[in-house]
C-alpha cells in the first residue's frame, strides 16, 4: 500500500495542506521547527487508523470540524479516496461526506494494526535509540535482537524481564516468600486453627459430666468443714473463760469482807470530798499567818508620816516662778548690748550729712525730702543723656557720604561723553546666519562639477559599446522597450516548444527501433513457414459450412444445387469437396491450437507492427504541428521588437541585452540629476553675496568685489563683531550715570533730617538740668553722680532711724521684768526683798525644787498604811468562812468531827474499787462467751478438764487444716476451670470465622495462580517464538543486515557474523575489515544505532517479500548521525525507497542537502 | 384451645438448608472489601428467622433437613444453635425438624440436647404428631445415613382428614439438577398421601413445586457462593379454615450473591465499559435492598477494546475493584472479574501473513488445538499444581490450572498480554 495523497484538510494547525506522495522514491516532508511535523506525522497515522479520542489536534479546528483526506493504493492498482473524521463511529467517510464501512481500509492495511504500524513500520530518534539500548541490554543475543528487530519492538529485553520477575514474585517451587507460597502456608496454618479452635461433642459432654461430678463432692467436704470448726469454737470458748470466772468470785468474797452489808453502811463519798477538805483546812492557817504580820507594820507607817512638812504658798506659785527664771537670761544679754547701740545711730547720721554738703550745698539734712522725686526719674534722665552720642554721630555721616557720592557722578558723565562709533546690526547678522546655512557652498560647486565631467566620459563610452540600436544620449531615456514579462513568455514558450520536439523526435527514434524489431521478428517468424491465423480458420469454415449448406439442401431438400455448387467442384463430388473442405478447416484448427505460441507470437507482433506505424504516422503529424508552431513563435518574437527598431537575438540574449540597455538609461538619468543639481547650487551663491553688500552698504561701508562668498562673509563678521562692542560700551555708562543722581539725592535729604534731631535733642537737655538745679550744660556723666550720691544719702538716714527704735524697746522690757519680781517677792519670800531682781529670782527657783522633794515622800507613806489595812480586815474575814466549811463537811459524811474525816474517806474508796473489778472482769466473760450468759457459762464450764481442752483443740484444727482445707480447694479450683471452660464453649463461631477467612486465602491463591499461569506461559511461549523464528530466518535476515551495516558504518565493520557466548548462545558480532570481532558490547552507542537500524531494514525487506508492502515513516532519525553516516542512512533510505514507499519527516535542512546527492529519485515537501 | 382459635388464624415458617456456619466461598480479601459486613452470615440469617418467627407470632417452625454442613465439626454451631431455640421456647414456639444429610455426616446432631420445644423427628420410619390444640399433625422423617436413596415417602401414613396436615421431608424430589440425588419422591407419590402442606428442603432454591397440595422448597437462607444468587429466606405460611390462605416468601439472607453479566459489543472504549460496569453494579448493589453484596462481574461480546481488557486484568480487578468500593451503600465484594469478550475483528489477513507477529499469533492458535502442545505447557506450571490446596483442585467450583480447557481459555490472556506489552511503547508515530 502507499499513500498517493494525504489532505490534511482541518487538523492540527494546517488547514486543507495537501501532501502528494503520489511519485517515486524517497519523500521527505520537511519543516522547520513549530511548522506542525508532528501533527503532520500524527496525521498521517490518524488517517489510517482514527483521530485520538484526547486529540491535542483541536486547537484550531473543533473536534467535530477534523477532517484528513487521504488517497491509498496497493500494489496491485487499488485505490481508495476517503476522509476521516474524529468520532467513535462511522468515522470513515468518502469524499462526499457519505459513511464508509471501516472495512474497506483492510485490504489496505492488511492486518497491521495501529501498534504494529507504530512499531514496525515507523522509526524515530528515541526508538532507534532504545533499539540500540535493547541490542545492549540482549546482549546481542540473535534471537531476541532479530525478533526485536522483525516487530520494530525495542521492549522485548524488557517484556521477558518483568514476566519472569512477576512469576518469580507469585511462585517458585521451593520458595516459601512468593506470594502463592506464602498464601498456601498460610491456608495450611488457618486450617490447624480451626481444628484446635472447634470443640468437639465429646469435649463437651465430658466437661459437662466432671462439672457434676465435682459439685457434688465440694458440697460435702464443706458441711464437714462447718462442723469441725464449730466445735474447736466451743473448746476455744471454754479455754478463754475459765480464769476469769475464777477471779469474779474472789471480788465477790473481798466486798462482804468490807462490810458492806452489816448494820454500818459505807458512806459513798464524792470523788472531790477529800479534796474539798484539804482546801478548807489550809486555806484557814494561811489567813491566821497574814493577819500576825500586818498589825505592827501598820503603826510604823502612821509616826512617819507624821515627821513630813511642806511650804504650800511656793508650790502653788511654781508656775510663774519658773517663767520669771527662763526670762533671766534675755533680760541680761539686752542690757548689755544697749550703749553700743547708741553710738552707731549717732556715727550714721554724720555721714549724711557730710554727703550732703558734697552735692547741695544750699540744703540741710531736715530739707532733703524734696530730692527724693529725683530718684524715681533716674531711668528717663539716663536715656535722654544716652541719645546725645548717637544723634552727633549722625550728622557727621550723612555730610561725608553727600560729598563723596557726587564726586562719582562727575567722573561717569565725562567717559560717557568720550564715546562716538555706532550703528544698528541686526540685518547684517540675519543676512550672514542664511549665508552660513548654506553649508560650504564654493567646495560643494566644485566637486558637483567634477563629476559631472566624469560621469558624461562614461555614459558616451557605454552608448558606443551597446549593439543593436543607433541612437543618442538624450533618446536613451525615452526609447520604449518590450516588458521583461514578455520576454519571459516567449522564453518558456521556445523551451517548451524545444522540449517538445525533442521529445517527439526521441519517441519517433524509440519507435522506428521497435519498428525494426517487430519486422525482424516478424520476418522469422514467416520464415519457418506460414502460421495459421484466426481469419484463416474463419475463411476455412465458412467455405466448408457453405458446402454443408448445399449438400443438405440437396440431401434432406432435394433442391437442385448443380449451378451453385460448380462453384466448387473441381473433378470432385460435392461430398468429396465437403470432406476436403471439413479436413482443411479441421487441419487449420488444429494448427491453430497447436502452433498457439507462434500463432499468438504473430498476432502480437502484427497488431504492434500496425499500432507502431500508426504512432509513426501521428508523431509526424505532431512534429509537422510543432514547426508550425515555432515559425509562428518566431514572426511574433520579430513584431515583439518592431517598434524600437531592433533586429532580436533569442529571447535569453535579448535579456542580457535589456540588462545592459538598463544599466546604459539608469547612467543617463544620472548624469542629468547632476547637471541641475550644480546650476542651482551656483544661483544660491550669487544671492547670498548680493544680500551681503546690501547690508554693508545701509552701515555705509563699501561692497565687497570678491566673487567668493566666504570671503565676503569674513568681512562682514568682523564689522558686525566691531559696531556691538561700542554699543555694549556706551549703554553700561549710561547706566551707571543714572544710578548716581539718585544717590545723591537720597543723601541730601539724610543730612538734613540727622541736623534737625539733634537741635531737639538739646532744648529738652536744658530744662531738665533746670529742674535738678544743676547748669543746663552738665553732661550725662555728670548727672548721673549726683544722682548716685543722693540715693547713698537717703540710704544712710534710714539706718540710723532703725537703731532707734531698737534701743526704745531694751528699755521697756526692763521695767516690766522688775515690776514683776518685785510682786513675788512681796508675796511668798519676804526674807529677799532686799535683793535685785536677777538674784531673787535665782534663789525663789531654788526654794522651789526642795519643797517639791518632801511632798513626794509624803504621798508614799499614805498608799502603804492604807494596804496593811486592807490586809487585816482580809484575813479575819476568810477565818470564818473556812471554819463553816469543815462543818458542813462533817455533817455529809456523817461523822462527829473534823479529825474523823479521813478514816470515812479511806471506806468509801476501797468500796468503789472492788465493785469495779466484778464490773469489769463479768465484762470480759460475756465478750469471750460469745454472747452465752454467765450463768450459762458456770453450767458449761461445770466438770470440764482443763487439761484436756487444748489437746482437743489442737487436733480439731490439724484436721481441717491439713485434710478437708486442700480437699475442698482442689475441688473449688477444678469446679471453676470446669465452668471456664464450658463458658468458653459458648457457641462462639470463632472456628466459623476462620474458615470465612480460609476460603478467603483459596479465593486468593485462585486468582494468583491464573496470574502465575499467565505469565509463566506467556514467558515460555515467548522464548519459544524467538527461537522458532531465528532459527527460520537467520540466515538471509542476518546476511542483509550484514550488508546494510557495513554500508551504514560507512565501511568500518564488513559485515555481521552469529558467535557463540560462554553458554553457548549465538551472539550477535561485528567483523572490523582483517577480520577483529566486535561484540555489541564493545560498539559505540551510535554503532549500536546503526546496527539496530541495519536489522530493521533487512527486517522490512523480508516482510515486504511475503506480504503488501506498507509505507516506512522516519522521523529525523538522523540527527545523531555524522554528515557521513547520515549520508550514508539517506542512500539505505532511498534504496528501500524502491521497494516500497518511504516517508522521512524531518526539521534539519542539512538533512535537504545531503537528500541532493542522492541517485534515487528524492521528492521534498515542505510544511 | 378452641376449635374458633386453630380455624380462625394459624401462622406457621417452613425453612431448610440452613447450614449453619458454612463458609462463604471465593471471597477474597482485598481493601475496601465489605469483610465485617458479612461476617457470621448464616448465623446471622437464622438469626433473623428467629426474630420473624417471633415477630409474626408463628405457632411452630419447620426445620427440613441440613441444619449443619455434615464436615463441620466445631459443636459450638450446635450450642448456639440450642440457645436459639430456647429463644423460641421463650416466645413459645414449638419446632419440628428433620434431619438432612449433611446432618446425617455430622457429629454435632449426635450430641446435641434440644429443649423440649424441640420435636427431632425419627430417623427409623416416620412419626406423627398430633397438635391437638392446632388441629394440626405433623409427619416426618430424617436422614438415618448421609446417603439415603430410597423414597421415605412411601412409609408416611394417610392424612387424617379432620386435621391439617404437615410433611416434613427432605429429598431431592425427582432429582434437581446440582443436588445429590438422596430420598427420590414423586409429586404424585405426595399428592397421594392427602397432606394438604408438604415442607421440603434439600434444594438450595426456593421452588412452589405444587400448590394443591402445597409442596415447597423454601431454598436456603443464605447464599454461601455464586452459585446461590439472589434473595435467599424462608416460607411463611398462613392456614384458615384448614386451608392455606397463604404462602409467601420472606427474605432472611443478610448478604447477597449476584452474578452481574454484561454484554460490552456495543462499547467502544475502557471508558464506555466502566460506565456499563458502574450501571450493573449499582443495580446489583441496589437489587439487594441495603445488604451488602458480592458480584461476579461477567464481561462478554464480542468488542473492539478485547485487547486492551485481556491484556492487563490486574488493572481491571483493581479498577473495577475501586469503583465498587466507591459505590457505597453496605458495600460491594467483588467476587471475581471474568472477561469472556471476542475480539470485534477477524485476524484471519494477519495470520496469514509470514513475520514475527504472525508467526507468536498463528503459534498460540496452534497449540490450542494441539494436545501435547498443551501437554507441554502443563508440564511448565506442574509445580504450582502440586502445591496447590486439596480443597481448590476440588469441590463445587475447582480450579486445575493443568487441565487443557483451563488451558485453551488462558492463551487468549496470554496473546493479547503478549502482543500489548510487546507493541506498547512511547513513541511518536
Amino acid at each position: 500500500m502507499k499513500i498517493i495523497e494525504l489532505n490534511l484538510a482541518a487538523f492540527g494547525p494546517f488547514t486543507e495542506r495537501v501532501l502528494a506522495f503520489d511519485g517515486a522514491g524517497l519523500h521527505i516532508v520537511y519543516g522547520p521547527n513549530e511548522a506542525g511535523k508532528s501533527s503532520a506525522l500524527r496525521g498521517l497515522k490518524s488517517l489510517l487508523y482514527g483521530i485520538d479520542e484526547r486529540t491535542a489536534d483541536n486547537f484550531i479546528h473543533a473536534n467535530d470540524k477534523l477532517r484528513i483526506h487521504g488517497i491509498l493504493l496497493t500494489s496491485d492498482g487499488h485505490e481508495l479516496r476517503f476522509v476521516r473524521r474524529k468520532g467513535r463511529k462511522n468515522t470513515l467517510l468518502t469524499p462526499d461526506d457519505e459513511v464508509l464501512d471501516e472495512r474497506v481500509l483492510a485490504p489496505f492495511l492488511s492486518g497491521v494494526s495501529s501498534e504494529l504500524f507504530e512499531t514496525l513500520f515507523g522509526i524515530d530518534h528515541q526508538a532507534l535509540i532504545q533499539g540500540g539500548q535493547e541490542i545492549l541490554e540482549q546482549k546481542g543475543e540473535v534471537g531476541q535482537a532479530l525478533f526485536s528487530a522483525a516487530l520494530g519492538s525495542h521492549a522485548l529485553h524488557a517484556v521477558l524481564g518483568e514476566l519472569d520477575a512477576e512469576t518469580k514474585r507469585l511462585f517458585l517451587p521451593a520458595g516459601s516468600k512468593p506470594v502463592i507460597n506464602s498464601a498456601i502456608r498460610a491456608h495450611t496454618d488457618l486450617r490447624s486453627e480451626i481444628r484446635q479452635s472447634s470443640l468437639s461433642s465429646r469435649e463437651w459432654e465430658e466437661h459437662r459430666r466432671v462439672l457434676g461430678r465435682t459439685t457434688k463432692e465440694l458440697e460435702a467436704v464443706q458441711s464437714k468443714l462447718v462442723d469441725n470448726r464449730i466445735e474447736v469454737n466451743r473448746l476455744q470458748r471454754i479455754q478463754r473463760v475459765l480464769p476469769k470466772l475464777a477471779r469474779r468470785r474472789e471480788f465477790l468474797l473481798e466486798l462482804e469482807l468490807l462490810g458492806a452489808n452489816s448494820d454500818k453502811p459505807v458512806v459513798v463519798l464524792p470523788d472531790d470530798f477529800t479534796d474539798r477538805r484539804r482546801k478548807a483546812v489550809n486555806a484557814r492557817e494561811t489567813a491566821q499567818a497574814i493577819l500576825g504580820k500586818a498589825t505592827p507594820r501598820l503603826e510604823g507607817l502612821q509616826k512617819q508620816l507624821e515627821e513630813l512638812s511642806t511650804n504650800q504658798g511656793l508650790l502653788e506659785q511654781a508656775e510663774i516662778i519658773e517663767d520669771l527664771h527662763a526670762r533671766l537670761g534675755g533680760h541680761r544679754k539686752a542690757l548689755q548690748d544697749r550703749p553700743h547701740l547708741e553710738a552707731e545711730a549717732r556715727q550714721l547720721l554724720t555721714d549724711a550729712d557730710s554727703i550732703l554738703k558734697e552735692i547741695r550745698p544750699d540744703l540741710e539734712l531736715t530739707d532733703i525730702e524734696a530730692l527724693r522725686p529725683v530718684l524715681a526719674r533716674r531711668q528717663a534722665i539716663a536715656e535722654l543723656g544716652g541719645k546725645n552720642a548717637l544723634l552727633n554721630a549722625q550728622v557727621k555721616q550723612a555730610g561725608a557720604s553727600l560729598q563723596e557720592t557726587e564726586k562719582r557722578l562727575k567722573a561717569a558723565r565725562n567717559e560717557r561723553n568720550e564715546i562716538t562709533e555706532t550703528g544698528d546690526t541686526n540685518a547684517l547678522h540675519r543676512a550672514i546666519a542664511a549665508a552660513r546655512k548654506q553649508g560650504q557652498l564654493d567646495s560643494s560647486i566644485q566637486s558637483a562639477q567634477s563629476q559631472l565631467a566624469s560621469l558624461q566620459v562614461e555614459c558616451a563610452g557605454n552608448l558606443a559599446r551597446l549593439t543593436l540600436w543607433e541612437g543618442d544620449l538624450e533618446k536613451v531615456s525615452g526609447l520604449r522597450l518590450p516588458n521583461r514579462e514578455s520576454i519571459r513568455q516567449f522564453e518558456e514558450k521556445y523551451d517548451e516548444l524545444s522540449k517538445r520536439i525533442q521529445r517527439i523526435e526521441e519517441k519517433k527514434e524509440e519507435l522506428v527501433d521497435a519498428l525494426q524489431d517487430t519486422s525482424q521478428r516478424l520476418d522469422e517468424i514467416e520464415r519457418v513457414g506460414e502460421v495459421p491465423t484466426e481469419s484463416v480458420l474463419a475463411n476455412a469454415r465458412s467455405e466448408r459450412d457453405a458446402v454443408w449448406q448445399l449438400l443438405h439442401r440437396q440431401w434432406v431438400d432435394g433442391e437442385d444445387v448443380s449451378a451453385e455448387a460448380s462453384e466448387y467442384q473441381g473433378e470432385d463430388t460435392l461430398p468429396d469437396v465437403f470432406e476436403t473442405r471439413l479436413a482443411g478447416a479441421d487441419e487449420v484448427s488444429d494448427r491453430l491450437r497447436r502452433e498457439a505460441d507462434r500463432v499468438h507470437t504473430l498476432a502480437n507482433l502484427q497488431s504492434k507492427q500496425e499500432s507502431g506505424q500508426q504512432q509513426g504516422q501521428q508523431i509526424d503529424q505532431e512534429l509537422e504541428a510543432t514547426s508550425a508552431e515555432k515559425v509562428q513563435l518566431d514572426k511574433d518574437w520579430q513584431a515583439l521588437w518592431t517598434h524600437c527598431q531592433i533586429d532580436p537575438l533569442s529571447p535569453r540574449e535579448m535579456r542580457a541585452w535589456l540588462d545592459e540597455f538598463e544599466q546604459l538609461r539608469d547612467q543617463v538619468g544620472q548624469l542629468n540629476l547632476l547637471r541641475q543639481k550644480v546650476s542651482e547650487l551656483e544661483q544660491n551663491r550669487t544671492t547670498h553675496i548680493q544680500r551681503l553688500n546690501d547690508q554693508l552698504a545701509g552701515l555705509g561701508r563699501a561692497g565687497s568685489t570678491s566673487e567668493d562668498l566666504e570671503a565676503v562673509l569674513l568681512e562682514c563678521e568682523a564689522l558686525a563683531r566691531q559696531l556691538d562692542e561700542s554699543k555694549r560700551k556706551h549703554d553700561l555708562l549710561s547706566k551707571e550715570v543714572n544710578e548716581r543722581k539718585a544717590d545723591v539725592e537720597s543723601l541730601s535729604e539724610e543730612h538734613r533730617l540727622a541736623t534737625e534731631a539733634l537741635e531737639t535733642w538739646k532744648a529738652e537737655w536744658g530744662d531738665l538740668m533746670q529742674s535738678l538745679g544743676l547748669r543746663a550744660e552738665s553732661s550725662p556723666s555728670e548727672v548721673d553722680d549726683f544722682i548716685e550720691h543722693l540715693r547713698s544719702l537717703f540710704l544712710k538716714q534710714g539706718e540710723a532711724e532703725k537703731l532707734r527704735i531698737r534701743i526704745n524697746a531694751i528699755d521697756e522690757d526692763a521695767a516690766a521684768f522688775g515690776g514683776q519680781v518685785e510682786i513675788m517677792v512681796a508675796t511668798i519670800a519676804p526674807e529677799l526683798v532686799e535683793l535685785p531682781a536677777d538674784d531673787a529670782v535665782v534663789r525663789l527657783n531654788s526654794l522651789l525644787s526642795e519643797n517639791r522633794t518632801r511632798h513626794t515622800k509624803r504621798q508614799q507613806i499614805e498608799e502603804q498604811i492604807e494596804q496593811a489595812t486592807q490586809e487585816i480586815q482580809d484575813s479575819k474575814a476568810s477565818i470564818q468562812t473556812m471554819t463553816d466549811r469543815l462543818e458542813a463537811l462533817c455533817v455529809e459524811a456523817k461523822c462527829g468531827g473534823v479529825d474523823q474525816l479521813e478514816t470515812a474517806e479511806r471506806r468509801s474508796a476501797d468500796y468503789l474499787r472492788i465493785k469495779e473489778a466484778i464490773t469489769s472482769i463479768e465484762k470480759e466473760i460475756l465478750e469471750a462467751g460469745e454472747g452465752v450468759t454467765i450463768a450459762e457459762l458456770e453450767a458449761q464450764v461445770e466438770g470440764v478438764d482443763p487439761d484436756s481442752l487444748s489437746g482437743r483443740i489442737t487436733e480439731l484444727n490439724n484436721k481441717i487444716e491439713d485434710e478437708l482445707e486442700p480437699k475442698r480447694t482442689e475441688l473449688a479450683e477444678t469446679k471453676g476451670r470446669e465452668e471456664k471452660e464450658l463458658e468458653l464453649m459458648d457457641g462462639s463461631d470463632n472456628a466459623a470465622l476462620l474458615a470465612d477467612q480460609a476460603h478467603g486465602i483459596l479465593a486468593a491463591i485462585r486468582s494468583d495462580a491464573e496470574r502465575y499461569v499467565h505469565m509463566k506461559l506467556a514467558s515460555k511461549i515467548l522464548h519459544d517464538q524467538i527461537e522458532r523464528y531465528r532459527k527460520e530466518n537467520q540466515g538471509p535476515l542476518l546476511k542483509r543486515a550484514s550488508e546494510h551495516f557495513s554500508a551504514l558504518t560507512l565501511g568500518s565493520f564488513e559485515g555481521l557474523i552469529t558467535d557463540f557466548n560462554d553458554k553457548d548462545e549465538p551472539v550477535l558480532a561485528g567483523i572490523r575489515p582483517g577480520g577483529v570481532r566486535v561484540y555489541v558490547e564493545g560498539m559505540s552507542s551510535g554503532t549500536r544505532d546503526q546496527l539496530y537500524l541495519a536489522l530493521r531494514l533487512a527486517s522490512l525487506e523480508k516482510y515486504m517479500e511475503s506480504a503488501e508492502p506498507m509505507p516506512f515513516i522516519v522521523d529525523d532519525v538522523l540527527v545523531d548521525f555524522d554528515d557521513a553516516r547520515s549520508q550514508a542512512a539517506l542512500n539505505a533510505l532511498a534504496e528501500l525507497a524502491e521497494k516500497t514507499q518511504v516517508i522521512l519527516f524531518t526539521h534539519h535542512s542539512q538533512v535537504l542537502e545531503q537528500s541532493k546527492q542522492l541517485h534515487g529519485a528524492v521528492q521534498v515537501h515542505g510544511l | 384451645m378452641t376449635k374458633e382459635y386453630c380455624e380462625g388464624a394459624l401462622k406457621f415458617l417452613h425453612a431448610a438448608d440452613i447450614h449453619l456456619d458454612s463458609a462463604l466461598h471465593g471471597l477474597e480479601r482485598y481493601e475496601g472489601a465489605p469483610v465485617d459486613e458479612i461476617r457470621s452470615a448464616t448465623r446471622r440469617a437464622f438469626d433473623n428467622l428467629v426474630d420473624l418467627a417471633i415477630d409474626e407470632e408463628v405457632a411452630f417452625v419447620l426445620l427440613a433437613g441440613d441444619l449443619y454442613d455434615g464436615d463441620w465439626k466445631d459443636y459450638n454451631t450446635g450450642l448456639y444453635f440450642v440457645e436459639r431455640m430456647g429463644r423460641l421456647r421463650e416466645a413459645g414456639i414449638r419446632v419440628f425438624i428433620v434431619v438432612g444429610n449433611h446432618d446425617a455426616a455430622s457429629q454435632i446432631t449426635k450430641h446435641l440436647r434440644l429443649p423440649d420445644n424441640v420435636t427431632l423427628f425419627s430417623t427409623k420410619h416416620p412419626e406423627q404428631i398430633i397438635l391437638e390444640d392446632l388441629n394440626v399433625a405433623v409427619y416426618g422423617q430424617g436422614f438415618a445415613t448421609r446417603a439415603v436413596t430410597d423414597d421415605l415417602s412411601q412409609a408416611y401414613p394417610q392424612g387424617d382428614p379432620q386435621l391439617f396436615n404437615i410433611g416434613l421431608l427432605h429429598t431431592c424430589l425427582d432429582g434437581k439438577p446440582g443436588h445429590e440425588p438422596y430420598a427420590p419422591c414423586t409429586v404424585d407419590g405426595l399428592r397421594s398421601k392427602g397432606y394438604q402442606y408438604w415442607a421440603l428442603g434439600h434444594v438450595h432454591n426456593r421452588e412452589e413445586v405444587s400448590q394443591d397440595p402445597w409442596i415447597v422448597f423454601p431454598g436456603n437462607i443464605q447464599g454461601r457462593h455464586i452459585r446461590e444468587s439472589g434473595p435467599k429466606g424462608c416460607t411463611l405460611v398462613t392456614v384458615e379454615n384448614g386451608e392455606v390462605e397463604e404462602v409467601e416468601h420472606r427474605d432472611l439472607d443478610v448478604m447477597r450473591w449476584s452474578l452481574c453479566e454484561l454484554d460490552v459489543s456495543a462499547s467502544e472504549s475502557v471508558d464506555d465499559i466502566y460506565e456499563q460496569v458502574h450501571e450493573g453494579l449499582q443495580s446489583a448493589l441496589d437489587n439487594a435492598e441495603g445488604r451488602p453484596v458480592a458480584v461476579r462481574l461477567v464481561l462478554k461480546g464480542a468488542c473492539t477494546v478485547h485487547s486492551t481488557l485481556h491484556a492487563d486484568r490486574e488493572r481491571w480487578i483493581q479498577e473495577y475493584r475501586a469503583l465498587a468500593t466507591g459505590l457505597g451503600g453496605a458495600g460491594i465484594w467483588l467476587e471475581k472479574i471474568s472477561i469472556k469478550t471476542r475480539p470485534s475483528v477477524s485476524v484471519d489477513e494477519v495470520l496469514e501473513r509470514d513475520d514475527a507477529l504472525s508467526g507468536l499469533l498463528r503459534a498460540i492458535r496452534d497449540m490450542e488445538l494441539d494436545g501435547s502442545a498443551l501437554e507441554e505447557l502443563a508440564e511448565e506450571i506442574s509445580a504450582l499444581r502440586q502445591k496447590l490446596p486439596a480443597e481448590l483442585l476440588g469441590g463445587d467450583e475447582p480450579y486445575d490450572p493443568t487441565n487443557p480447557e483451563v488451558l485453551k481459555e488462558t492463551l487468549e490472556d496470554i496473546k493479547e498480554l503478549l502482543v500489548s506489552r510487546l507493541l506498547s511503547t512511547e513513541k511518536g508515530v
